[in-house]
């Protein structure tokens, strides 16, 4: 990211490396191998702008639930390379020096609620915590003055006061959800980074909390929506990018049709599935052909794009050593688009 | 019910199937679902329809005698008229605070496994955690009375077919805890296969994977249905009858042949699926291929369809239409009369008293 | 988005002013049990010690007086009983009280500072109540050093005096148990700290102290303290009634004595050759002190149901 603006949040080659355990952390000093570490992400470039919506789409394991922790700083450990700045100051400083007010602006939809929700509070306290963080004071929560602010997100999400009288593991698995969701929108924070916030409710809840979305993102708050849902990021997002094992492989401005024009591979397989679970043809698309279930074992670090073991293009003859051997590199193809393949290396090349 | 040749041949039968369960500290029933009836042909792929807290997974598990809860069935009647086994009936009455599942547990047990199956909900907890894979699949198999001789066979096809043996390490000798969630849920639907059973209860198979994998399972399920997967049958035996369970309508219309739609512990709708809109259909079903077929890109977002409001809560529900609230074509009738979902000779019907 | 008609003060919420639950049933058992034992000590030590003994060995005197005196009588050595046991109500809980909070409060506090959720500490500060917390594991050591020296020594080592404070035997007591519930408290709020919920908590923006009480120590650690503190509580009861049964209790003053514990109360109702004649006039001692222990139960019952919300679970 070259322009630097003041505004919203700005990661740049944010790399991230797990050690599995303390004593393979030791056995790699040993042998000063960096054996069974693993790369969570890898060079990745991202910008949140307020107002705007970016979408994160991938598979489960490719990192995006560690991007969301990098972004909002629970998580510290990364690349001394990388750098996170949050509206122009550095993320650990801005941590180190303000924690609150970078709190207060930027809230975090969590992809599991069941985990996430304190299965021994009352829901209504865990509401009423985002009217303390917005700063409220406490006099003026326990009068009540914010009961039609509830009562009227409650409604939005289809919650109901009773609702708020238990406690969360009275709660299913949706319910909960949309408490978490009603507890980040009270809050009131300028920027939403939502970790798969639509997983596990139904399609009507899921259109009225897009809905509510919406009216935030024209109210001016930045969105990350992170989600394997391509349905629901081609509606909601300006920007859409594509990860893969930790780097996105293909960004690009939203059209208004919700198809990009031009796709790499592994965006191809998800729009076409997506396809193909709402018309169910009779046969899996080609393009699906050599798709495994899961990802291989390869990835950034190594030589060759990590995709290609599942790419239905990787054994065109012309392309087979190049995705093998070679890292893609980062291409602009018609203006807003940028992709890391080799295919669309070679189509370059052609003409 | 009706005179009809296809019903009378049904594999399951439920009439008037109630389940419900006593709140001690509220002092009331909670209601799984009400005077539930339909039926599912052999070699019929019936999907279940409905959002979270309609009574779903509680009817499929009932099906299987697996509702513990309290009082569990109430009211009804099942009928299953499976292949190589005696006909079961059941009827479950009133009877105050006995243990109502308690006869259905114990008359479905020698078919629970051989001629029923279950993928289950929730991969990793349904997984016995002290066997291995290998194990587990291998026990389903003989219990499932596929020959010795067959069973690795068998289970090399299976586990290739669903990507679990493709690494240097078969997943067969490891634990549930050492699979990724996307694994444990592949085994699990591999185990349901592996019973060979003339009935599955497929209870959100597609849940919670990506888009691309849930492809992936439906294709699978439509070979196993085929009889391409899963343990060989004999030629007797008619192909599996399915109850896919799923709260995505947009998966029904490839793999099932009927539809039904579920909403707060009641039926509202069943349809054939080439029917689809093609005939009166009801505002709920409406509501919800509305918005699976809705058109994407951002445009769409300030008239994307919703339905408003929320589900009855089911420790009273209204004894008017359960959708009256949320309807748009709801009127005075429909908040006083419950329509009554009449199934006719196709095995269609919509219980709503604006569309008939 | 239709917005219905929302209520201007929510039932609900009116509903939950109210306050946390109480048990009711668990106060009424506790206190009945309770009375029941106050009724049962005042029958058992009342009497009158020159009184004719029908069977003609050293009975119990309240086998042969009648109820009225039996009530509200006096003891043996003439002391009136009622004012006895008003006394022994509102004055015996006193020291074990104070021992039970010093052992709380104390392994509270080290628990969660061990714990390194609140404050990162120094390391040698951690090594130091590392050390601290193994003086349970060594605690039979302890003791054989401590006999080990007093028979060498030949030291005359009034141990009696020192056990004839109640309330120093309760703090000693207190104090040899903190270890052992720090541990408990440290292991919990590690466990705690590394759940998802509460980097949740963090990630809205909550202050660690807010977390720590609202989150941690209220749900969580306030049962496993009061059952904890419960059983201690008992522990110190039992050394109690040992103790001043034997008449290791506190000097006596104004005649009377200045805890009435059930073992003054006891020693003063039977004498030593009854054990002889017949043991099983015992069972009343161990129905009072069962019945103490129960009351005990049940309160402490009462006051985790006040504090531990989502007890009564209606889903």
């Amino acid at each position: 990211m070259k322009d630097d603006h003041g505004q919203g949040f700005v990661i740049d080659r944010l790399t991230v490396d797990f050690t599995p355990s303390r004593l393979l952390d030791q056995l790699k000093r040993l042998r000063n191998k960096d054996h069974g570490v693993v790369r969570a992400l890898h060079e990745l470039c991202l910008a949140i702008a307020p107002g705007k919506a970016v979408g994160l789409l991938g598979e489960s394991g490719c990192g995006k639930s560690t991007l969301a922790r990098q972004i909002m700083g629970l998580l510290k450990e990364r690349d001394p390379e990388s750098r996170i700045t949050f509206e122009g100051q550095d993320l650990d400083k801005v941590l180190d020096t303000d924690e609150q007010a970078f709190r207060n602006s930027v809230q975090m939809i969590f992809q599991h609620p069941d985990t996430f929700l304190n299965p021994k509070l009352m829901a209504r306290d865990m509401v009423m915590e985002a009217f303390h963080i917005r700063g409220e004071s406490k006099a003026d929560i326990q009068a009540g003055r914010f009961h039609e602010e509830l009562g009227k997100a409650l409604d939005v999400l289809g919650l109901t006061w009773e609702d708020l009288e238990k406690t969360s593991d009275q709660l299913s698995g949706g319910e909960k959800k949309r408490m978490s969701i009603l507890r980040v929108i009270l809050a009131k924070p300028r920027y939403i980074i939502a970790d798969e916030p639509f997983s596990g409710l139904d399609v009507s809840y899921r259109n009225r909390i897009l809905k509510q979305f919406e009216i935030l993102k024209e109210a001016g708050v930045g969105f990350l929506l992170i989600s394997h849902d391509f349905h629901v990021t081609k509606k909601f997002c300006d920007e859409i990018c594509v990860m893969y094992k930790g780097r996105i492989v293909h960004r690009y401005e939203n059209p208004e049709s919700g198809v990009p024009e031009v796709q790499h591979p592994y965006t191809q397989v998800l729009i076409v599935s997506n396809d193909y679970l709402a018309r169910c043809h009779e046969a899996l698309p080609e393009i699906m052909g050599k798709f495994k279930p899961e990802m291989g074992e390869k990835d950034w670090r190594t030589a060759g794009c990590p995709f290609e073991d599942r790419c239905f293009y990787s054994d065109n003859t012309e392309l087979k050593d190049a995705c093998r051997t070679k890292t893609p590199p980062e291409q602009r193809v018609m203006g807003s688009h940028v992709l890391r393949c080799h295919l669309f290396e070679a189509k370059e090349q052609q003409p | 019910m009706t005179p009809d040749n296809s019903v009378d041949k049904a594999l399951l039968r439920a009439n008037g199937l109630s389940a419900s369960v006593y709140n001690r500290n509220r002092g009331r029933e909670f209601h799984f679902f009400r005077n539930v009836s339909f039926h599912i042909a052999p070699d019929e792929v019936v999907g279940l329809v409905g959002e979270s807290g309609s009574g779903k997974t509680r009817l499929g598990l009932s099906l299987l005698g697996l509702l513990r809860e309290g009082p569990g069935l109430y009211a009804g009647s099942l009928s299953y008229r499976l292949s190589d086994a005696e006909p079961l009936d059941f009827s479950f009455q009133h009877n105050g605070g006995k243990k109502r599942g308690e006869p259905l547990r114990k008359g479905l047990a020698p078919v629970l496994g051989k001629r029923i199956g279950l993928v289950m909900q929730g991969a990793k907890s349904a997984l016995n955690p002290y066997q291995t894979i290998g194990t587990q699949l291998k026990d389903t198999l003989a219990l499932a009375g596929c020959p010795g001789t067959q069973i690795p066979v068998v289970m090399e096809q299976l586990l290739s077919a669903f990507s679990l043996a493709s690494r240097s390490a078969s997943i067969a000798h490891r634990y549930p805890f050492a699979l990724s969630g996307g694994q444990a849920h592949r085994v699990m639907i591999a185990l349901g296969f592996a019973m060979g059973p003339d009935l599955l209860v497929a209870d959100e198979p597609t849940t919670g994977v990506d888009s691309p994998i849930q492809a992936l399972i439906l294709q699978h399920f439509k070979a196993f249905r085929k009889g391409t997967l899963g343990p060989p049958r004999h030629a007797s035996r008619p192909r599996p009858s399915m109850l896919f369970i799923t709260h995505q309508i947009d998966l029904m219309k490839g793999l099932t042949d009927r539809v039904m739609v579920m909403y707060a512990g009641e039926l509202l709708e069943v349809f054939h699926t080439s029917q689809l809109g093609q005939r009166p259909h009801h505002p709920y079903t409406e509501r919800l291929m509305e918005i699976a077929n809705e058109a994407g890109g951002r445009a769409a977002v300030h008239s994307i369809p919703q339905i408003p409001g929320r589900m009855p809560v089911m420790y009273d529900p209204p004894e008017a239409c359960v959708f009256a609230d949320r309807c748009s074509l709801a009127n005075e009738r429909c908040r006083k009369e419950k329509p009554e979902l009449v199934v006719d000779p196709q095995g269609q019907g919509v219980a709503c008293h604006e569309r008939h | 988005m239709p917005v219905r008609d929302i209520p201007a003060q929510p039932q609900a919420l009116q509903k939950a002013k109210r306050g946390r639950r109480l048990n009711q049933v668990s106060l009424a058992y506790g206190l009945l049990l309770l009375w029941v034992m106050a009724l049962i000590i005042g029958w058992l030590s009342t009497g009158d010690a020159t009184a004719a003994n029908p069977l003609g060995v050293n009975q119990p005197l309240w086998m042969s007086t009648t109820g009225a005196d039996r009530l509200m009588g006096y003891d043996q050595l003439g002391t009136p009983i009622g004012p006895m046991i008003l006394h022994a109500f509102f004055f015996y809980p006193l020291p074990l009280v104070l021992g039970t909070l010093i052992f709380a409060i104390g392994g509270i506090v080290i628990g969660i500072l061990r714990s390194g959720f609140f404050i990162k500490l120094h390391t040698v500060i951690e090594i130091v109540l590392d050390k601290l917390m193994q003086i349970v594991e060594l605690f039979p050591a302890y003791i054989a050093i401590i006999m080990i020296a007093w028979y060498t020594t030949q030291a005359r080592f009034e141990l009696a005096e020192f056990w004839k404070n109640l309330n120093m035997a309760a703090c000693a007591l207190a104090l040899l148990n903190i270890p052992f519930f720090a541990k408990v408290v440290a292991r919990k709020v590690n466990q705690l700290a590394s759940m998802d919920f509460i980097e949740a908590e963090r990630a809205m923006g909550l202050k660690k102290s807010e977390i720590l009480i609202k989150h941690i120590f209220i749900p969580y650690l306030v049962p496993s303290l009061i059952l904890t503190a419960g059983s201690f509580l008992m522990e110190l009861v039992f050394m109690d009634i040992g103790l001043s049964y034997i008449s290791m209790q506190l000097g006596e003053f104004d005649g009377f004595p200045s805890t009435g514990s059930f073992g003054i109360l006891l020693a003063k109702a039977y004498v030593p050759s009854q054990f002889d004649v017949g043991p099983w006039y015992f069972f009343q001692v161990a129905l009072i002190v069962t019945l103490f222990l129960l009351s005990i139960r049940y309160l402490l019952h009462l006051a985790r149901t006040i504090f531990v919300e989502g007890m009564t679970n209606d889903a």
